[in-house]
C-alpha cells in the first residue's frame, strides 16, 4: 500500500490496483512535480507481472488537487461598499505550516473603481497577510496593504485662461493608500479555486493635506496556479 | 493523521464550519448581486456635471433641475469647508429645482472637491475660484440668467463677491442665515446667548454643570475675539481643537443650530449620502471647518448698501451660530429699494430653515424668484 501522499497524485495510478480515494493533498514542489511521483518511483512492478486491462482512468483517478503556492485572484470591488470596480491580484505563499493550513501570503492587487461624478481610481496595492484554513476548506485571512492610487476626476474639467474657458480634460491626483482587510473564503481543491470575500479600510493621503478613510469589499475567486 | 484531521479549528467544530461555509458561499452570491445594483440617488436625467479645476483644486459643479428654463440659482454652501450635500435631499430644494435650475458647486478643500494640498486658504482665493466658476457657468449656459444664493458662510462669500464688481452677473441675491457680519461683536453676542442657554440647562439638570463650566473656561481662556479691534484666534488650534470648531460645538450643545436636528439630517439621509451620492460626508467632516484667512473679524454690513440687487433675507429665529440679531440690520443695510428686499423669519428654525420649515422656505424663495423673473414658471 502506498502512502497517503502517493495516493493523491495522478502519477501514482499507472497501475489501477494502486489507485485509491484521495484523502490528503499532494504537495507540489517548486518545479511543479508532485512528491507523490517520487513515492511512486519506489513502487516498481516486476516486468513479468501481467496486468489486467485497465479501466478508463477517469473512473479511478482521484481528483487532482491544485495546491500551488502561486495564485491569481479576480474580484469585484465595491469601493466604499457601493461604487463598482474590479481587482486583479497575484499572491504567493512563501511560508506555510507543515499541514498547509496556515500561510504567510504576499501579493499585489491592481484595480480600479468608479465613483460617479466623484472620481475614477486606479491603484496598485502590495499586501502581506496571514491565511488560516480548516481542512473543510473554510479559510480566513487578514491582510495589510500599502500602495499607490491615482484619483482621476469623474467628469470633464474646465478652467479659465486669459478670460477664455478651456477644457482641462480629466485632472488627476496621486494618493498614498494603506489599510487592513479581513477575508473569508472556501477552498475547493478539485478545481484549485477559492471563492472569497474581503472587507477592509483604505486610508488615502493627501486630500487637501488630510487623510480620508474609504471602505471596500471585494468578492471574487482565487485560482491556484 | 489525527493532528492533520484536527486542523487549525479543531474537530469538534467541523459540522458548524461546514454549515457556515455554505452560508458564506450563499452570502457571497447575494453580496455580489447587491453590489452590482449600485446606483446614485442624487443625479437625475438631464442633469449636468463637470469640474472646474483652478490652482490645484478640482471643484465639482452639479447643475440640476430645470436649468433649461435659462434661470439658474447658483448655490454657495456653508462652512468654510462644508458641502452642498445637506440641501439637495430636502423637498424644499427639490421643489425649487422643479421651477428653475440649481447649480451646486463644492468649494476648494470642501466637501467632494479634489486636490492634494491646502494651498491658498484665503477669502481672496475663494473669490477668484468663484469668478472662474461663474465664467464657466456663463460659458456653458450663455442664455441663462442667474440668482445667487448663499447659506451661512455662503452669506459672507456671496456679498463679498457682489461687492467685488460682480452684481451685473446676477438678477438677485438670497442670503440664508448668512455671515455677512463676521465681526467679533456678533460672535461675542452668540457666545453670550450660548452661555445663557447653558446656564439654563444647568438649572434644569445640575449634572450638566461640568460641561458648561468647561464651556465658560473655553470662552474665557481659549476663545479670543476682540470686539474693538476684531483681532481673533478663531482659526487657530488651541488644546488640540480649532477655536471656531469648539465654538460651534458649544452652539450645537445649546441647541443653537437646529430646533429638531433630525429634521436637518436623519439616518436614512446620511446613508444615502454615504453610499449613493456624489458627495463625500467623510471628507466634509475632516475638512470642516477650514482655517480660512480673512473671514473672521470682517463685517460687511457697512458696505451692503452698495448691493442694489433685489435681496431676500431668510433667517431662523433660534439660530445662535449666525444669530438672528444680524438679520434685520442686514435688511436695512442692503441697497435695494424697499419693495425689492424682504426678510422672512422662521419661528421654528435655527440655522437651517430650508430643512426645518421647508414649505415656508420654498414659498419665500419661489415668491422672490417670481419678483426677479416675472414671467411664470
Amino acid at each position: 500500500m502506498a502512502t497517503s501522499r502517493a495516493e493523491a497524485g495522478p502519477e501514482v495510478v499507472a497501475d489501477s490496483k494502486q489507485a485509491a480515494p484521495a484523502t490528503e493533498p499532494a504537495r507540489a514542489t517548486p518545479a511543479g512535480l508532485s512528491t507523490a511521483g517520487v513515492a511512486a518511483e519506489k513502487v516498481e512492478q516486476p516486468s513479468s507481472v501481467v496486468t489486467p486491462p485497465t479501466p478508463p482512468l477517469t473512473s479511478l483517478v482521484a481528483p487532482q488537487r491544485r495546491e500551488g503556492v502561486h495564485s491569481l485572484e479576480f474580484s469585484y470591488l465595491g469601493y466604499n461598499f457601493n461604487w463598482p470596480g474590479f481587482q486583479v491580484g497575484y499572491s504567493y505563499r512563501p511560508l506555510e505550516s507543515r499541514q498547509r493550513l496556515q500561510a504567510l501570503v504576499v501579493g499585489v492587487d491592481v484595480g480600479s473603481y468608479y465613483w460617479p461624478r466623484h472620481d475614477i481610481g486606479v491603484f496598485v496595492l502590495p499586501r502581506i497577510g496571514w491565511r488560516g484554513r480548516h481542512r473543510s476548506g473554510l479559510q480566513g485571512e487578514v491582510n495589510m496593504a500599502v500602495g499607490y492610487a491615482q484619483s482621476i476626476v469623474a467628469s470633464e474639467s474646465f478652467d479659465v485662461v486669459n478670460g477664455q474657458v478651456v477644457s482641462n480634460g480629466r485632472p488627476s491626483y496621486p494618493l498614498l493608500m494603506f489599510g487592513p482587510s479581513l477575508g473569508v473564503g472556501w477552498f475547493l481543491p478539485r478545481w484549485g479555486v477559492t471563492p472569497f470575500a474581503r472587507v477592509g479600510a483604505l486610508f488615502q493621503y493627501p486630500n487637501f493635506d488630510m487623510t480620508l478613510i474609504r471602505f471596500h469589499v471585494t468578492a471574487g475567486v482565487e485560482v491556484r496556479l | 493523521m489525527m493532528n492533520r484531521a484536527k486542523g487549525v479549528f479543531g474537530n469538534s467544530l467541523r459540522p458548524k464550519i461546514r454549515s457556515l461555509g455554505a452560508f458564506v458561499q450563499a452570502a457571497l452570491g447575494v453580496l455580489l448581486m447587491v453590489l452590482l445594483c449600485s446606483c446614485v440617488a442624487d443625479f437625475q436625467d438631464g442633469d449636468e456635471h463637470f469640474f472646474v479645476t483652478h490652482k490645484g483644486a478640482s471643484m465639482p459643479v452639479w447643475v440640476t433641475g430645470n436649468w433649461r428654463s435659462d434661470r439658474i440659482v447658483v448655490h454657495i454652501h456653508g462652512g468654510p469647508g462644508s458641502t452642498n450635500m445637506i440641501y439637495y435631499q430636502k423637498q424644499s430644494y427639490q421643489r425649487l429645482a422643479a421651477d428653475v435650475g440649481v447649480a451646486y458647486f463644492e468649494q476648494r478643500a470642501s466637501g467632494a472637491a479634489l486636490g492634494s494640498h491646502r494651498d491658498n486658504l484665503t477669502v481672496e482665493q475663494w473669490l477668484e475660484d468663484f469668478d472662474v466658476i461663474m465664467t464657466v457657468l456663463e460659458h456653458r449656459y450663455p442664455q441663462a440668467e442667474f440668482v445667487l444664493m448663499g447659506h451661512s458662510w455662503g452669506g459672507h462669500l456671496g456679498p463679498k463677491f457682489l461687492l467685488a464688481g460682480h452684481q451685473r452677473r446676477f438678477k438677485g441675491w438670497i442670503e440664508m442665515d448668512g455671515v455677512h457680519d463676521s465681526s467679533c461683536a456678533i460672535w461675542a453676542y452668540g457666545r453670550d446667548r450660548v452661555l445663557e442657554v447653558g446656564a439654563q440647562q444647568v438649572a434644569d439638570d445640575p449634572g450638566k454643570a461640568g460641561y458648561w463650566n468647561e464651556a465658560r473656561r473655553f470662552f474665557q481662556e481659549d476663545w479670543k475675539c476682540d470686539v474693538k479691534t476684531n483681532e481673533n484666534n478663531m482659526i487657530e488650534v488651541v488644546r488640540g481643537t480649532q477655536v471656531q470648531l469648539q465654538h460651534s460645538l458649544y452652539v450645537r450643545a445649546a441647541g443653537g443650530y437646529d430646533v429638531v436636528p433630525d429634521r436637518v439630517l436623519n439616518g436614512a439621509e446620511t446613508l444615502e449620502l454615504l453610499f449613493r451620492s456624489q458627495f463625500d460626508p467623510y471628507a466634509t467632516t475632516v475638512n470642516s471647518p477650514l482655517p480660512l484667512q480673512g473671514y473672521f473679524g470682517v463685517d460687511l454690513t457697512p458696505r451692503l448698501g452698495e448691493i442694489t440687487l433685489p435681496v431676500l433675507v431668510l433667517w431662523g429665529v433660534h439660530d445662535l451660530i449666525t444669530p438672528y440679531a444680524s438679520a434685520e440690520p442686514a435688511l436695512a443695510a442692503y441697497g435695494a429699494p424697499a419693495d425689492k428686499k424682504r426678510l422672512v423669519g422662521f419661528a421654528d428654525s435655527g440655522h437651517n430653515p430650508w430643512a426645518e420649515e421647508q414649505d415656508k422656505f420654498y414659498d419665500a424663495v419661489h415668491g422672490f424668484l417670481q419678483l426677479v423673473w416675472p414671467a411664470p414658471f
